[in-house]
């Protein structure tokens, strides 16, 4: 961890991808075309709801600001493996 | 100095065939914020060398207060993918590691959540920085170059 220009602690993104990788793609599928709000951790997903705008109001419900997470869509199959 | 950030582990649960049998996929996915007039919000985002904008879901656009409404209209399109409606806007962008943070002004654009990362490509983002992708660390490394307007 380290301090934001603004005294905040930057969540470590080390730590982060750490975490995420636990999860596995059918721990996800519950969620599909949902969006997710991730702890800065990675560790858990504090929100999800089809509507963004609900997970923000979520968020901001259990304390959170919205830069204290990770938004994150899920598409409508769940993960998938993409050729860009 | 350069940011440094550990590429995205996205577990797939099987062994893929094409990386010898590991179980995830490593992408160079980097956690980004964007801000407008009415706050910020930080997702993933894919650093695509092959993409020309920079690309977020349009719904982000609403909840942090930018207007969409008036904005210049365009398309964009991927490998495989249809042709999709998109808006422009300039907004604050920001990145940062454990390090250093980068923040600066950029014409970025808006389509629909057909996605699941925000699309970190040429224009508003990679042209501000020199990208060096380590395969072998899973590791993406940034640096400012000359055209970078931020602090």
């Amino acid at each position: 961890m380290s301090e934001h220009t603004n005294g905040k602690t930057r969540p470590d993104r080390w730590v982060y991808v750490k975490n995420r990788a636990k999860f596995l793609p059918t721990d996800l599928l519950p969620y599909a075309d949902q969006w997710l709000a991730w702890s800065a951790d990675g560790s858990q997903i504090v929100a999800h709801h089809k509507d963004l705008a609900e997970v923000a109001r979520m968020v901001a419900e259990s304390g959170l600001e919205r830069e204290d997470v990770i938004f994150d869509h899920l598409p409508p199959g769940g993960e998938v493996t993409t050729l860009l | 100095m350069s940011l440094r950030f550990p590429y995205l582990r996205v577990a797939k649960g099987q062994p893929i065939v094409t990386l010898s049998g590991r179980l995830y996929r490593p992408r160079p996915i980097i956690g980004v914020t964007i801000v407008g007039p009415a706050g910020a919000l930080a997702q993933d985002g894919l650093l695509d060398t092959g993409a020309d904008d920079t690309l977020f879901p349009e719904h982000v656009a609403a909840l942090v207060g930018i207007d969409l409404a008036n904005a210049p209209q365009g398309t964009a399109g991927g490998v495989g993918q249809e042709i999709i409606p998109v808006r422009y806007a300039e907004v604050t962008v920001r990145i940062a590691d454990n390090q250093e943070q980068r923040e600066w002004r950029a014409w970025v654009s808006f389509g629909p959540s057909t996605r699941r990362y925000a699309l970190l490509g040429y224009a508003g983002f990679l042209q501000y920085f020199t990208a060096t992708f380590h395969g072998d660390r899973e590791e993406v490394e940034l640096t400012v170059n000359g055209q970078y307007p931020g602090t």
